[in-house]
């Protein structure tokens, strides 16, 4: 870069430079380029706050907020529970999860705390899609009844429209809920079917994309990019 | 004879060989005009540096992650990769391995492709400090991981910090040194509290290239491993926006450019902006685990203030200082023997305003605290402002408004530390707390301070059907 800066500056100094026409239209092409990629990152750093918007509602019941960062016509899928498919069914899946309660708002002794962790965000080139990959480490329970230990891996894809950022589809493999006594290091395989409660009583509009097994098994959810050195 | 700016050593051979030429009749005709070009030209140089520099900090960003997801999983051909081929790799007290192939098959030392059934290798990559050199050609970050392990049926729980640097090979960041420094591993049921493991030396199956470069033990011993980066009030270089403000009378078409120049700028800046304040807080967080209250003190404005939990509100610096040196111990208390204070700030939601001078931030702190034998976990939100004073981003309000807070031992199921008062511990604070609330197990959320970023709408205020408040007598002594 060092280079480049030297050379501009040398540009700018010598006063022999007169601008033609076609100077300036380079120019205003390559502020127009430059200004095309700070939006990018802003872009980046737009989805990141979406997501993390997202976990900060979770945490304390705003159910509605939290449905409301999906596009209208967004999927959700948990586990091996399946697809949830629009707003509303995405709203009513994440209040049942919280318990019931519809909010805004907990029950006294609920703690409901989804940290949204180490981001891994790709915009498109034309800054109209992007994906992500998150971890989530949950801590949750009831006062005097439970504790868990809860972590995930979101693999989602987000989409701005009229110019805002949304999530089009959080697909979020849980890679398990263990008792806080004891933790993840006591869990046996599971076995058949392991849908969730709440998958079972708000059954999804459609079946898994991907079925696997959670810990103690060792499962990758798909990365939705490329080694980012080797490009493979 | 037109000018190529779209490449930019066209311009400097050009200037150098014909610039005497031009001299003469370009000048003399249009000297505002051509000034006025090579402001803009160098406005939107500048503007290219800050860029690349944004995009490797996002590609380091998303390299150390990518790293961090092929650990969990034991894809260690995918991880080693990611190296340059003449690296170097350091875990704890195990000792340096040399390139990538060495490597590899040390990362293999965790366990096998794949890791075995019922073992858990989770490092999530947390709290970066990303900090890429002028020349855009190397770079330097600090990470940590809270580690979660599992192998035959045996848990441990576990947090260290990285430094590592970086190198822009040709257009693609690798890292070229990964140090990671252990703060603790500990058996998961009895917490580090109780159970601190001691660091394995270098592995006789695979001996390393060279000896660690440090020497250091884990707790009870405490050991804070050098930052690559000064405090980022009191040594950060200021920055003040590019501008150009050409003279009256310019032609329409650079006139225009003018405009969108400028624009380009502001843009930038506000991304610079939005970088610097998350490095501030990140800071923070690595200063609160090591007591290091005078760092913590400098980040604030001069009215700055600061409010943690229900202790009221302290202003400006100094005062800071004395509720953090009085109230919460002497500097550097977390390096006695024993002693964990980590203060993970994660999850910021940093938004900077429109005119670049204020910004807002939501942090979420994950505490893993407690001297010996007295382990605990901590949650507290953070909903802070920043000013830029001189060019130099602070704290405005820093504002630790709390969760939850357990004992390490049943965690938050058995029972829960009350919040904070104003008269729990001197010294007294300039004002009462903001807001009166009660931790959990009773339920306050603290309002946010963006709307939906979707809906655009500020979030309603909770439903006191939907939680209420229980007496404090309810968790008290529990």
């Amino acid at each position: 870069m060092l280079p480049v800066l030297l050379a501009v500056a040398m540009a700018a100094a010598s006063p022999a430079l007169a601008a033609s026409a076609s100077d300036i239209a380079a120019l205003k092409a390559k502020i127009a380029a430059l200004s095309a990629e700070a939006d990018r990152i802003n872009d980046a750093n737009d989805i990141k706050k979406l997501q993390r918007a997202y976990g900060y509602y979770l945490d304390k019941g705003f159910w509605d907020e939290a449905a409301d960062l999906f596009a209208a016509d967004a999927t959700l899928e948990v586990g091996v529970d399946g697809v949830y498919v629009g707003n509303a069914h995405i709203r009513a899946r994440l209040i049942a999860d919280g318990g019931g309660n519809p909010g805004p708002g907990l029950p006294y002794g609920q703690y409901n705390h989804h940290m949204q962790l180490q981001p891994e965000v790709d915009v498109a080139a034309d800054g109209r899609t992007a994906k992500g990959r998150w971890r989530e480490i949950a801590l949750l329970g009831h006062f005097h009844q439970d504790a868990e230990w809860g972590t995930g891996i979101y693999e989602n894809d987000y989409v701005k429209q009229n110019g805002v950022w949304k999530i089009a589809k959080m697909h979020f493999f849980p890679n398990f809920v263990a008792p806080y006594e004891g933790g993840w290091a006591k869990l046996t395989p599971v076995s058949g079917d392991w849908k969730s409660a709440t998958g079972k009583a708000l059954p999804a509009d459609r079946p898994p994309t991907v079925t696997y097994q959670p810990f103690p098994d060792n499962f990758t959810p798909p990365y939705h990019y490329k080694n980012p050195v080797t490009g493979q | 004879m037109p000018m190529i700016i779209s490449s930019r050593r066209a311009v400097a051979a050009v200037a150098l060989a014909f610039g005497c030429i031009f001299a003469s009749g370009a000048l003399a005709a249009k000297p505002d005009s051509d000034r006025e070009f090579a402001e803009l030209q160098a406005l939107a140089s500048h503007a290219e540096h800050d860029l690349t520099v944004l995009k490797s900090h996002d590609a380091i960003e998303n390299l150390q992650a990518a790293y961090g997801y092929y650990i969990d999983k034991g894809h260690w051909d995918e991880a080693a990769a990611l190296f340059t081929d003449d690296a170097t790799y350091e875990y704890g007290q195990q000792g340096v391995y040399v390139g990538r192939d060495h490597i590899r098959k040390a990362l293999g030392l965790f366990g096998p492709d794949g890791l075995k059934q019922g073992q858990l290798n989770d490092y999530p990559m947390l709290q970066p400090i990303i900090d890429v050199a002028p020349d855009n050609m190397t770079a330097k970050a600090r990470w940590r991981s809270d580690s979660f392990l599992a192998d035959g049926g045996k848990g441990e729980i576990g947090e260290g910090e990285y430094e590592n640097e970086y190198v822009n090979d040709h257009g693609t960041w690798k890292i070229s040194k990964l140090h990671f420094y252990e703060t603790f591993f500990a058996d998961y049921d009895l917490g580090w509290g109780a159970g601190p493991i001691p660091m394995s030396g270098p592995s006789a199956a695979l001996p390393p290239d060279r000896p660690p470069s440090e020497v250091y033990q884990s707790l009870p011993s405490v050991y804070t491993p050098a930052y690559h980066y000064g405090n980022p009030v009191t040594t950060v270089t200021p920055s003040f926006e590019a501008h150009v403000s050409g003279p009256a009378g310019l032609p329409a078409d650079l006139a225009a450019l003018q405009t969108n120049a400028n624009t380009l700028a502001h843009k930038v800046e506000l991304l610079k902006d939005h970088a610097q304040i998350e490095k501030l807080q990140r800071a923070y967080g690595y200063y609160v685990d090591k007591a290091q209250w005078p760092d913590i003190s400098q980040l604030f404005a001069e009215n700055g203030t600061y409010e943690i939990g229900g202790r009221g509100v302290f202003i400006g610096p100094k005062r800071v200082l004395e509720y953090l040196v009085v109230g919460l111990g002497p500097i550097g208390m977390s390096t006695r023997e024993g002693v964990v204070i980590n203060h993970q700030q994660f999850q910021g939601i940093v938004d900077v305003a429109p005119d670049g001078k204020t910004a807002k931030g939501r942090w979420t702190a994950f505490v893993m605290g407690g001297g010996p034998h007295a382990a605990g976990w901590g949650d507290c939100y953070y909903e802070n402002t920043y000013i830029k004073e001189n060019g130099v981003w602070k704290a405005r309000s820093i504002r630790g408004p709390f969760n939850m807070y357990a004992p390490y031992k049943g965690g938050w199921k058995d029972s829960a530390t009350p919040n904070t008062r104003p008269d729990s511990f001197p010294p007294p604070p300039d004002l009462p707390p903001t807001t009166a609330y009660l931790t959990y197990p009773s339920f306050y959320a603290t309002p946010f301070h963006y709307p939906n970023p979707v809906t655009g709408k500020a979030a309603p205020p909770p439903n006191p059907a939907a939680g209420g408040v229980a007496p404090m007598s309810a968790y008290i002594g529990k």
